[in-house]
């Protein structure tokens, strides 16, 4: 393995660390807060990732290898620095939560150890959001954005830190995707940030709001979540959300202008059509049970929690314990499903269950007709058949290591549906749960132990498994 | 001895070169006429077309007479089945056939018991066990041994880092306590066979005797890596990849192999779950990078390319460390490949030959002693011959200070094994009956312990 090539990308993104390090830093300036926290993590940053970045490597080879170990490590290393703040400032003592905190901000999970988010310094609310913002595209996504590398090889960092069961470039160049993932990206944050403004949200909240929204993140400013914000700003909350869960490559169509290609992607299909019948199933339930009274309400809160689970953000805006079970249950079962392929959003993702829904019913045409010949077809291509194998063993793997999740997080000897959901939520980066850990509560009274199986479930689950799998495996270390 | 050989090949044409040199009449049997005719015309055969299994084509070719029958065509069956006629037409006629396929070669045994084939050939299998001697000595770029595994002859380069550059073989003897022998030195393309006063200098090639249970610690005296490769990428899954990781896997090494072929991946996936099949290209150099050529402690180019092979040997030495066995199937570019600097290559076609050659010559019941094994190096310039001495009174008993003054030039006694021990011999010794014998000589054709003398 080149292990040069992969501490100068680990030291790349600890300097692009440092570097951000600028953006809670002129928050707390604005409101008179102490910047230490915030210039010793530089400092720490720009230390370890000069000592890292001192020689460039000669052969600049990525090879799969190297870049699912240099993604793995980098989220690691994210981790255990992205973490600092949170001890300098003071807002909490704990390791462990202090790196829970840190992972669930950077995968996007938005899950929080703080049982008041109010009283914590805004440089440091602003710092949680922000990493959602850029756990969400992907830290290195945005290093092959600004930093040159040469050798083409450099696709292998993006297929490992981007979701979906097969990545491919929108662009010849590398860079020029990543470019323009974030420009797209950038674009969209900043119009949602506008819209809340204008609809007379404080900018403080609309940015971190708009920030969790994008990366599908869900850390909140406030101690009741998005509950009171007007249902105006739900309402583009709710859609901001949706829309950042659909898969990029919809927009970049759109930018081209080839609307056939972007309406014809079947995954965009299915996501919306997924969100369409959740909402009205959980509406008709919800007025049915008699949990609300007034219609439009309960659209709107059913539309605002099935967005927010869907797309994995786990924004609030009311208790869903209070919720009848039809409703819980949906909610559970989209917690799984997860937005579409090349999104911000986490979870299974609707492209792979897309791809198993075939892939079953090409096996019921084989027990049929033992001798058929049947190729599984997505967006009127083929699939590669390495991927339909793929994704059922990335399927039966994703539920082996959330089995162990739970049992591990059952010690705590909390109830089952908080355990169960505590995972889920983690695992596929939505936030909250129900139970103890529901949209109301939060993740801080977990032993230390959950808390770190739990923050390892986030990383595992943002960069979909294999990246940090690869990290444990005896192979992946051989020289050869 | 008239020897009949079937196939006209690359091993057919060495292997009548050789005999013919040592002596023997040989007559070539293919249905090839052009290429009979062309090896009519390299060496003094007498050409037969026909097919080798034809009973007929046989008898024209001179079976009756024959004392030895060698079957070398490319297919496996026609060679069994013309040395199964052949030793059922004369009962007491050697026969040997090349076999190449895996799947014949585990029958070795009932091949030879019961079909009366007194010998089967394996080039394929003899390479790969060649390679895998030289995986366990990455240093050396030939390696031998003789009488049952106790003597071993070894060739390497000397570099000016080993701490024999510019010593005399007088002085190197007697810095240490190790009983070995310089016994062949190739320099500029000249080779010697060197007295003590001889001055090694970088850049020579030598073999060196030594008894085999020391060799690894002289190696480490010289300075040279004595440890084997623990990790191997092969490139070319063919038979003698097969053979090779099948010896490879056995004692836990990690075993890398780049085929372009997806059926053959997935024979050999089946064949091996230890190893790593990689499917895809392993001439090209980035495919190379990628499967860690970089980082590899022996580096096997074994596709049916020679050219392919050549290119990534050399592409290979240039960026890594590697140990690198080249396999060349062509028989003529042996000295080729010395200006290339490859380490080590490996010519199936050759130890094919050269194997047959051994038997040959182990057959012809010498007078003093006969032919037990016998190696050629350095572009067959030297052979290399262990001879088991039996009653000759012209040479057995008699002090080697006074034999030695009637052997003949370029020609020495290497060390003798007794009773399993290995003597590197001064002027007192004597040989004695049932004694192997290792000779070094230039001059080829030798078949006798008698014929060592002047």
């Amino acid at each position: 393995m080149e292990i040069a090539i992969v501490f100068y990308v680990v030291g790349m993104a600890l300097l692009i660390e440092g570097a951000l390090m600028i953006v809670p830093a002129a928050c707390a300036l604005i409101y008179g807060e102490s910047l230490m926290p915030f210039f010793l993590t530089a400092l720490i940053c720009f230390g370890i990732g000069i000592i890292f970045t001192r020689k460039r490597p000669e052969s600049g080879f990525l090879f799969s290898r190297e870049g699912y170990v240099a993604t793995g490590l980098t989220w690691v290393a994210l981790a255990f620095t992205g973490m600092l703040p949170f001890l300098f400032s003071g807002a909490t003592d704990s390791l462990a939560d202090a790196v829970f905190e840190t992972v669930s901000g950077y995968t996007t999970t938005g899950s929080s150890i703080f049982t008041s988010v109010e009283d914590l310094p805004k440089g440091i609310l602003m710092w949680r959001s922000f990493m959602h913002w850029i756990g969400g595209m992907g830290i290195l996504v945005f290093m092959l954005a600004i930093v040159p590398f040469s050798g083409g090889t450099q696709m292998n960092i993006m297929k490992a830190e981007s979701p979906g069961p097969s990545i491919s470039k929108i662009l010849p160049r590398a860079q020029d995707s990543a470019r323009v993932l974030y420009q797209i990206y950038t674009v969209m944050t900043i119009a949602l940030i506008a819209t809340l403004i204008a609809l007379r949200m404080p900018v403080f909240d609309a940015i971190c709001i708009s920030f969790g929204a994008a990366g599908t993140g869900g850390f909140s400013v406030l101690n009741t979540g998005c509950a009171t914000y007007t249902i105006a700003q739900q309402i583009v909350i709710t859609i901001g959300m949706i829309a950042f869960g659909v898969n990029f490559s919809f927009y970049y169509f759109l930018l081209i202008k080839k609307l056939r290609l972007a309406f014809s992607m079947e995954e965009v299909r299915a996501y919306i059509l997924i969100i369409l019948a959740a909402i009205a199933l959980i509406s008709i339930d919800l007025i049915y049970t008699g949990v609300y009274t007034s219609g439009p309400i309960a659209v709107k809160d059913a539309a605002f929690h099935v967005g927010s689970i869907i797309t994995t953000t786990g924004y609030a805006t009311t208790d869903c314990n209070l919720w009848p079970n039809l409703s819980q249950g949906i909610l559970i079962l989209l917690m799984f499903i997860g937005a579409c392929a090349g999104s911000t959003g986490g979870g299974i993702k609707v492209s792979r269950v897309l791809l198993m829904a075939k892939a079953y019913k090409r096996e019921l045409a084989v027990a049929l007709h033992p001798n058929i010949v049947k190729r599984v077809h997505m967006d009127g291509k083929t699939a590669d058949e390495a991927v339909v194998r793929n994704t059922g063993v990335y399927i039966f793997i994703y539920f082996v290591i959330f089995t162990i999740s739970v049992l591990i997080v059952s010690l705590d000897g909390f109830d089952w549906l908080t355990t169960f959901t505590s995972v889920a939520a983690t695992y596929n980066n939505i936030g909250p749960g129900f139970g103890v850990v529901g949209t109301m509560g939060n993740f801080s009274s977990l032993s230390d132990l959950s808390k770190w199986v739990l923050s390892l479930d986030m990383l595992i689950g943002r960069l979909e498994i294999f990246p940090i799998m690869l990290l444990f495996a005896k192979n992946t270390w051989r020289r050869f | 001895m008239n020897a009949l050989i079937v196939g006209c090949g690359k091993v057919g044409l060495e292997l009548a070169r050789t005999l013919v040199n040592d002596g023997h009449d040989v007559s070539v049997i293919d249905r090839n006429e052009k290429a009979l005719s062309l090896a009519a015309e390299a060496v003094d055969i007498m050409p037969v077309p026909g097919n080798g299994a034809d009973i007929n084509v046989l008898r024209d070719a001179g079976l009756e007479t024959a004392d030895i029958f060698i079957a070398v065509s490319p297919s496996d069956e026609l060679n069994l089945l013309a040395c199964l006629i052949a030793a059922s037409a004369r009962e007491d006629l050697k026969t040997i056939a090349r076999v190449r396929d895996p799947l014949y070669s585990k029958e070795t045994k009932f091949l030879k018991s019961k079909l009366g084939i007194s010998r089967i050939i394996n080039p394929e299998m003899a390479a790969a066990a060649e390679i895998f001697k030289l995986l366990q000595f990455p240093a050396l770029s030939r390696i031998d041994t003789f009488a049952e595994g106790r003597a071993s002859i070894f060739t390497m380069h000397v570099d000016a880092m080993h701490n024999i550059d510019g010593k005399s073989l007088q002085e190197i003897g007697s810095e240490t306590d190790y009983n070995i022998l310089v016994c062949a030195v190739e320099r500029n393309g000249e080779v010697t066979i060197p007295s003590g006063s001889f001055v090694l200098n970088a850049g020579d090639d030598i073999s060196v005797v030594a008894s085999t249970s020391e060799m690894k610690n002289f190696l480490k005296h010289l300075g040279l890596r004595s440890d084997a490769a623990r990790s191997c990428l092969i490139t070319g899954g063919g038979t003698i990849a097969y053979y090779l990781t099948d010896m490879l896997i056995r004692i836990k090494r990690q075993v890398r192999i780049i085929e372009v072929d997806a059926a053959k991946c997935a024979d050999l996936s089946e064949r091996f779950p230890e190893a790593e099949i990689i499917h895809g290209d392993g001439t090209d150099k980035n495919f190379l990078l990628k499967q860690g050529l970089k980082y590899v402690d022996a580096f096997v180019p074994l596709t049916g390319i020679d050219e392919e092979n050549i290119i990534s040997a050399t592409y290979a030495k240039n960026i890594s460390d590697a140990k690198v066995i080249t396999k060349i199937n062509r028989t003529d570019l042996n000295d080729v490949m010395d200006q290339l600097d490859l380490d080590s290559a490996v010519f199936p076609k050759l130890i094919c030959a050269d194997s047959i050659a051994q038997y040959v010559r182990a057959h012809s019941m010498g007078v003093g002693g006969h032919v037990e094994t016998l190696y050629r190096y350095l572009d067959n310039r030297v052979e290399i011959l262990e001879l088991i001495a039996n009653d000759d009174p012209e040479l057995l008993d008699i002090p080697l200070a006074e034999l030695g003054k009637r052997l003949k030039d370029n020609l020495i006694l290497a060390c003798i094994v007794r009773e399993g021990t290995f003597i590197i011999p001064s002027g007192k010794n004597m040989i004695k009956k049932g004694d192997s014998v290792i000779i070094v000589t230039t001059h080829s054709g030798i078949s006798s312990l008698h014929e060592i003398l002047a």
